[in-house]
């Protein structure tokens, strides 16, 4: 693209002040003041004959950073020989833009870098160059880059243990099955049975029940299983601290987490727990009408799993039906919502009915006040709102865990309780007590 | 809501601002402050070397046409002048363009031809303070208030404004040393200036207009010779 320099009045005006510091000189007769028009002249001739030669170029080489918290990009400008400076405006989504003037005389780099707690799809930088010849007698016309977007992953928080499924599956895995099986915990050591393999007979407990080697004993262990879980995100709605954001007239901050960012960092944290666990984890996205992903287990899938929370946003208008993902029986469902309608509510009553356990998550963000008479009436209405639909939780025995900025610290803890309870309340084989 | 609250809620309303790693810079009021200040303030050193008096010139007036009747020149012109550098200071602090200090710089020029002709060293300075008060508002066009402008920039331009006003300086003191002989003095600067501008701008130190130039020669003959191929029985 080739980008015009173009001459300002700055040199005419200079020049021609000089001449007339100099008529006057010449017509009060006065050296002295002809020596006033003596710089201006001389400067202005040096600016004429110092036109830029060809563009200032610019361009991003940005980090392989796309952590939550931090965008950050370097620039590398590159001025036009013969440029003085270069003015260099920077716009960040959600920030007051920055400007900066730099020497024209060799390239550098700008690191531009701003904060940021919302996750998923972020427009980066735009930036906006200009070069300036001495005097600023020839102007660059405006040069305007723009950054790719990035896509934020949410940050998987460490938790200490999570809630699992109850029933287990398959006949291996990381936990212990109430089955007989070929894991590595000892069940008990039984009289050998058709079926039995030979390498399992333990001949010193043979050697000790029966001398006379009439009957055979082998050592009998448990079988391993793996347990399954599914997280349900609600995204049909992404609603932040302020109330007045809510009706979507005005944009949402970036320095403001959101119910979906919320989501997103505790989908992913409990994710995270479940895969070091060895469990096999799904992803339902309400919002969207697309395949679910379905269980599994490992690394390579876990990021599949914060890629598409990543992607997980609301279309359009949040619909109050919606259809129950399809789920196994035997897995524990997370379901991430802001409990601001009732289609959660009937969405948990379902999987109770069915015997499936279930944790919600409570993603609502801290509200700001407001000084506003009817959203503080409205406000005040839904939060009674809420306070029902929870309580109708607790009367399902469902767990509710709110996850705002205060108590994600605790969230873990409240998880840990949680795991405990409900190995008080199993049998040592694993049933129910 | 009591004044904590208030607080924050002023501050959750400004919207965070972007972070630039750049070398030493310094902020871009500090030279919008300058620009607003140098000239005005050179415009007014040269009012007061006038020697202008308002009481004295006041008195006089008032003795002849009565008290408060007309207005002395010295007070009208302190008047204009005090005005103008008022206008000048809050246009450049606002919207900084080339005019303010070339009008400081001209109307510094008028007052000091109003000023003894003896005094030619302070005229030197003068002229040099004038001369740095319009750089610093050319800086001004680029560098606006909330911004940073590196240290580096300011120091490769600096080494252009050293060497004008040091050619000023040589020309301005040569003068002073010529001054008993003025009109070889003045004939010297001036023509010892123009020869400068026209070397300067002599088109052999124009590379840009040099290799256009050569460009244009080069198409004017390819041009000459495709017509004479074309034209060229066979």
């Amino acid at each position: 693209m080739i980008v015009a320099w173009r001459p300002s009045r700055n040199t005419a005006l200079i020049t021609a002040a000089g001449v007339i510091a100099l008529l006057v000189g010449v017509l009060f007769g006065r050296a002295d003041l002809a020596l006033f028009g003596v710089p201006l002249v001389l400067v202005a001739t040096l600016a004429e004959r110092s036109r830029p030669e060809g563009n200032t170029e610019f361009s991003f080489s940005g980090l392989e950073n796309n952590a939550t918290g931090v965008v950050s990009e370097t620039l590398t400008v590159a001025p036009a020989p013969g440029t003085e400076a270069v003015q260099v405006r920077v716009h960040g989504p959600g920030h007051r833009p920055a400007i900066v003037v730099v020497s024209g005389e060799a390239p550098q780099e700008i690191a531009a870098r701003f904060d940021s707690l919302r996750t998923g799809p972020s427009p980066s930088f735009t930036v906006v160059a200009r070069g300036y010849s001495t005097l600023a007698g020839y102007v660059e016309d405006p040069l305007l880059l723009t950054a790719p977007n990035r896509l934020v992953l949410p940050a998987a928080a460490p938790l200490l243990r999570v809630p699992t499924s109850r029933r287990l599956r398959g006949l291996t895995g990381p936990r212990r099955s109430p089955r007989l099986g070929d894991g590595a915990e000892l069940r008990d050591i039984h009289q050998m049975m058709p079926g039995d393999r030979a390498r399992r007979v333990d001949w010193r407990a043979t050697a000790r029940m029966s001398p006379e080697l009439d009957q055979l004993f082998v050592r009998r262990t448990y079988a391993s299983a793996e347990a399954g879980a599914v997280l349900v995100v609600d995204s049909r709605d992404d609603v932040g601290p302020d109330l007045t954001t809510w009706r979507g007239s005005e944009p949402l901050r970036v320095d403001q987490a959101t119910s979906l960012d919320i989501a997103r960092h505790a989908a992913a944290a409990i994710a995270a727990a479940l895969t070091e666990a060895g469990d096999r984890v799904g992803l339902e996205d309400l919002a969207r009408r697309r395949r679910p992903l379905a269980p599994a287990m490992g690394r390579r899938h876990l990021r599949r799993i914060l890629q598409a929370l990543a992607l997980a946003a609301p279309i359009g208008e949040p619909s109050a039906n919606i259809r129950p993902p399809q789920l196994a029986s035997d897995v524990i469902v997370y379901l991430f919502t802001t409990l601001l309608d009732d289609a959660p509510l009937e969405l948990v009553r379902s999987w109770c009915t069915l015997g499936m356990p279930v944790v919600v998550i409570d993603t609502l963000p801290g509200i700001y006040p407001v000084e506003n008479l009817h959203l503080r009436l409205a406000w005040r209405i839904t939060t009674m709102e809420r306070a029902d639909r929870l309580a109708e939780l607790a009367a399902l025995g469902v767990p509710a865990i709110r996850w705002a900025a205060l108590d994600g610290e605790q969230a873990a803890e409240r998880l840990e309780t949680l795991v405990r309870v409900e190995q008080s309340h199993r049998h040592p084989s694993g049933g129910p007590r | 809501m009591n004044l904590a609250e208030r607080r924050a809620r002023r501050a959750r309303k400004r919207l965070p601002s972007l972070r630039l790693h750049i070398d030493r810079s310094i902020p871009g009021w500090m030279i919008r402050l300058g620009a607003a200040l140098l000239p005005t303030g050179i415009m007014l050193i040269a009012l007061w070397r006038t020697g202008l008096q308002y009481g004295e010139a006041q008195t006089a007036i008032d003795g002849v046409f009565g008290p408060q009747m007309v207005p002395s020149r010295s007070a009208t012109a302190i008047y204009v002048v005090l005005s103008l550098a008022l206008v000048l200071i809050m246009f450049t602090l606002r919207w900084p363009t080339i005019w303010p200090p070339l009008i400081a710089i001209i109307t510094t020029v008028i007052l000091t031809a109003f000023t003894p002709a003896n005094a030619g060293w302070g005229t030197l300075a003068l002229a040099a303070g004038a001369y740095l008060g319009l750089r610093l508002t050319v800086w001004a066009t680029v560098v606006p208030w909330h911004s940073r402008v590196e240290v580096a920039a300011l120091a490769a331009a600096a080494k252009v404004d050293a060497g004008v006003l040091g050619i000023t300086l040589a020309i301005g003191v040569i003068g002073l040393a010529l001054r008993g002989d003025f009109d070889l003095g003045l004939a010297a600067g001036i023509i010892g200036v123009l020869a400068l501008a026209w070397w300067l701008r002599a088109p052999k130190f124009d590379h840009a207009s040099e290799q256009l130039h050569r460009r244009r020669v080069e198409e004017k003959r390819q041009a000459r010779a495709n017509i004479q191929s074309f034209t060229r029985k066979p």
